[in-house]
């Protein structure tokens, strides 16, 4: 495992100059926000969660949550 | 639209993203999902082998094609090298996301469809909707990835000398033998 950056170092590297650097970090991170999403949902939906449930936690609409997920579960067979 | 697959078709384009993330891919291309085609039963993996696309075959030219193209397999590595550069720990991440909701329910980088992919799909619907069929299947797929016609996949299949008129009249006449 990587040692710890102290937090004088990881200023610097979130303040770094180069825009690629930058925006290539902020594209990982959507992708990881859409990972993380994608598992959470998955598991309130499996420990019996409504989809308004879900929706009010992450602080969206109904439809949009489900217009994201539901199909997907279906079509991966985790819900019928 | 994925609703409308077959188990087989699913199981095609489940096949493309394990090809993907075998080859160290962080996308599913349309040479993944001519793999995915080639190593599922139905009318298009059928028609492939009666084109003589053999698996193994196919796999090298996939990925001799996207090295050339300049597509290096990083098995998503620059991501989390990024990720990295901002004090996030994707290992740690996928350690405990292991730990709690069993191994591989997390995954990052998710290999995605690329433009050319979806594309793929997008004319694959298009040539169940042509057929008049309500069910999409491997055969469609197929139909889609040669109308297309321009990615990696319809390379790959030029590469290992496939006539790609004869091989969609092929697969036409398996799936309306099937109907």
């Amino acid at each position: 495992m990587s040692a710890e950056p102290l937090p004088a170092d990881l200023v610097g590297q979130i303040t770094n100059k180069d825009p690629a650097l930058g925006l290539q970090a902020v594209v990982a991170l959507r992708r990881l926000l859409e990972e993380l999403e994608r598992v959470h949902v998955d598991n309130a939906r499996d420990q019996g969660w409504t989809w308004q449930n879900i929706a009010t936690a992450l602080q969206v609409s109904r439809q949009s949550v489900h217009e994201k997920h539901a199909t997907r579960r279906k079509t991966t067979g985790k819900e019928d | 639209m994925f609703e409308r697959f077959t188990e087989l078709a699913k199981r095609a384009v489940v096949g493309a993203q394990d090809a993907a993330l075998s080859m160290g891919h962080d996308f599913i291309g349309t040479g993944h999902l001519l793999l995915g085609l080639a190593q599922t039963a139905g009318p298009a993996g059928e028609a492939l082998r009666e084109h003589r696309v053999e698996l193994r075959q196919a796999r090298e030219q996939t990925a001799q094609a996207l090295q050339e193209a300049g597509i290096a397999a990083t098995g998503g590595q620059p991501a989390k090298d990024a990720l990295a550069s901002i004090g996030i720990d994707v290992a740690e991440i996928q350690r405990r996301a292991d730990d709690t909701f069993g191994p591989g329910v997390f995954r990052f980088p998710r290999p995605r469809f690329t433009p050319r992919a979806t594309k793929t799909l997008q004319l694959t619907l298009r040539e169940a909707t042509a057929l008049g069929h309500q069910q999409i299947d491997t055969g469609h797929l197929l139909l889609g990835l040669l109308a297309e016609g321009d990615g990696v996949g319809v390379k790959v299949l030029h590469t290992l000398d496939v006539d790609t008129g004869a091989l969609r009249e092929t697969v036409l006449n398996r799936m309306t033998r099937q109907a």
